[in-house]
């Protein structure tokens, strides 16, 4: 039988012998710092939930798995936006509507995913699991008819999932909070914002890791030939578990800022060996898109990514700026040349109508496109009473 | 006796989601095949060498997710490319209009010569595409036109090998072309301090 992790995820590929005795070694610096998480969370219980400086330092190393529960929600301000019986009434929703075309579609597209996300863990190979994971994203998909069901949501849902076993109520919550968090045009009709983070993603590998830029240029690999995934499935499906949930952790407590630090970690501890195939003549993207699947060392990954100097948020949304309109440009010339052209002009529409509006204002974009349409109260929307961030109120200024 | 040339081309792998594009794909280069196929995101890229009669033939292949929104990644796949599949499930009528939809757009596109239509899942039953139908329209459109079943091993090899005789075959670039100008360029800053 193959190995498998404390989550129930098949060991593939195998770890090599230094990660395997990395392995070893963390499943006891975890017992270490479940100690002093026992203390904390001792003392934070009854109290209302602060994010201090020393949990954010904690976070930073880690929430233990049974912790991670309680603790995502309170970072992600769940109390202060569930609403009761809001998740059986989109249920509901779509027990309802399922003829409509639109909410049909997207119902379909859903049941087509249940067997296909993470197929060789027990938790999905059973009906139980997978009802969860379809009650989960039909809420969504109801919730958001305008962005429907986009391919990698199942693998966001199902982590969620993981964390809130037999709870879609909590993963469905949790899950609407988390990608708010996310540029707002993530997962929309032509996934306008996963191009624009790619984009950043290449100019700030352009910036930090030149020769890797110039390998990529030569072998004529862009960026979304191997960050697409990394970026739709926040790492769910590209990594070992226990990195992913580290990696979660992160965006859970400080925010999206963190999967590009994540990216360019990964191509700068990988970088040594990119350069070593490219000076023996080889194509360097096989490597690209294996990188992800066998970061088994988080620790190494995360201290290099929080290591990384000088990585500014108002760095990121320039960068995104200057991203958009190249991004728009692009998607626009695919757009012409498709044949369907009904299609294409609605689609065209949703994503550069969000985008311009929102030029130079984050926060506005942040809402836009995840506003939950009719059938939801919009002034409790927790997107909608989101307080700025400074930085954000910074870009806006 | 010479050595065989060796030839390298890009072939792309298109179709509605769930279709089997992953399913073909694995099953011809790993000859391994999965009842439930993760879903692909984004794209997936394997290579496989096949020796023809005369030369060999190293096939670059990209297998694209086919859900409509990713679409727009799509031109980055096929551009350059001499080959592609366009994948349908022939127990799903609209797959196969997806399907003529993806050969129109790789024929107005004019990049791509040879393009295989591959009516996966024919071991499946109910068939809702009849193989007439299928077939004239790929004569029509200049396919290559094969029923094919990922899970029965029924005409993986063929097709793959169908489009490796079809492609032609001109001097071999040098691929891939790998240039290293400046392979001491310090990797930004490595600092252990934190900022955020």
């Amino acid at each position: 039988m193959a190995a498998r992790d404390p989550y129930g995820f098949i060991l593939d590929p195998v770890p090599s012998p230094k990660d395997a005795e990395f392995l070893r070694a963390y499943e006891e610096i975890k017992k270490r710092r479940l100690v002093k998480w026992q203390k904390v969370m001792g003392e934070m219980k009854g109290k209302p939930f602060i994010r201090t400086n020393n949990l954010k330092k904690m976070i930073r190393k880690g929430i233990p798995h049974q912790y991670r529960p309680q603790m995502w929600k309170d970072l992600l301000q769940y109390s202060q936006y569930y609403t009761p019986g809001e998740f059986e009434s989109l249920l509901r929703h779509a027990q309802e509507h399922r003829d409509e075309p639109r909410l049909g579609q997207a119902l379909r597209d859903v049941e087509m995913d249940l067997d296909r996300t993470f197929p060789g863990h027990p938790a999905f190979a059973s009906p139980a699991g997978q009802a969860a994971l379809r009650s989960v994203l039909t809420a969504l998909v109801v919730l958001r008819p305008e962005i429907g069901y986009c391919q990698g949501m199942s693998f966001l849902a199902a982590t969620l999932l993981l964390v809130y076993p037999g709870q879609p109520e909590d993963a469905f919550w949790t899950m609407r909070l988390l990608t708010a968090r996310l540029p707002a045009q993530f997962y929309s009709a032509n996934m306008f914002d996963v191009h624009v983070e790619v984009h950043v993603l290449e100019d700030l590998i352009q910036q930090r890791l030149g020769a890797i830029r110039r390998l990529m240029r030569a072998n004529k690999v862009e960026g979304l030939h191997f960050a697409v995934q990394w970026y739709v499935c926040l790492f769910a499906n590209a990594m070992p578990m226990e990195t992913v949930f580290r990696i979660w952790d992160l965006v859970v407590s400080e925010g999206d800022k963190i999967l590009h630090r994540v990216a360019i970690a990964l191509l700068k501890l990988n970088r040594a060996e990119l350069l070593d195939r490219a000076e023996k003549k080889e194509f360097i993207l096989p490597t690209l898109l294996q990188i992800s699947a066998r970061c088994y060392n988080c620790e190494t990954l995360i201290k290099t990514a929080l290591g990384l100097l000088n990585f500014k948020r108002s760095t990121i949304y320039t960068l995104r700026a200057a991203a958009s309109e190249t991004v728009a440009r692009e998607l626009n010339t695919v757009a012409q040349r498709r044949t369907a052209p009904g299609l294409i002009a609605g689609q065209r529409r949703v994503g550069l109508r969000g985008r311009r509006a929102c030029r130079g204002q984050p926060a506005a974009c942040w809402c836009r496109g995840l506003i939950p349409e009719p059938n939801t109260r919009v002034g409790a929307d927790p997107i909608l009473s989101r307080p700025k961030s400074r930085a954000q109120r910074r870009a806006c200024a | 006796m010479a050595e065989p040339k060796t030839y390298s081309y890009k072939l792309v792998l298109l179709g509605e989601s769930a279709v089997g594009k992953s399913s073909l794909v694995l099953r011809f280069v790993r000859n391994v095949f999965c009842e439930y196929q993760e879903s692909t995101i984004g794209a997936a890229y394997l290579t496989k060498t096949l020796t023809l009669k005369d030369c060999i033939v190293k096939l670059e292949i990209w297998d694209t997710a086919g859900q409509e929104r990713y679409h727009s990644l799509a031109p980055m796949y096929y551009r350059g490319a001499p080959a592609a599949i366009v994948v349908y499930d022939i127990t799903n009528r609209d797959s196969f209009e997806r399907a003529k939809d993806w050969v129109r757009e790789l024929q107005k596109s004019g990049g791509v010569g040879v393009i295989a239509l591959a009516a996966n899942k024919c071991d499946l039953e109910p068939r809702r595409v009849p193989a007439s139908e299928a077939e004239a329209y790929a004569e029509d459109s200049g396919c290559i036109y094969m029923e094919t079943s990922a899970k029965n091993n029924i005409n993986v090899a063929e097709l793959f090998q169908q489009i490796a005789i079809k492609l032609p075959k001109q001097e071999p670039e040098p691929s891939p072309v790998v240039i290293l100008e400046k392979p001491n360029v310090p990797g930004g800053s490595d600092g252990g301090k934190k900022c955020c």
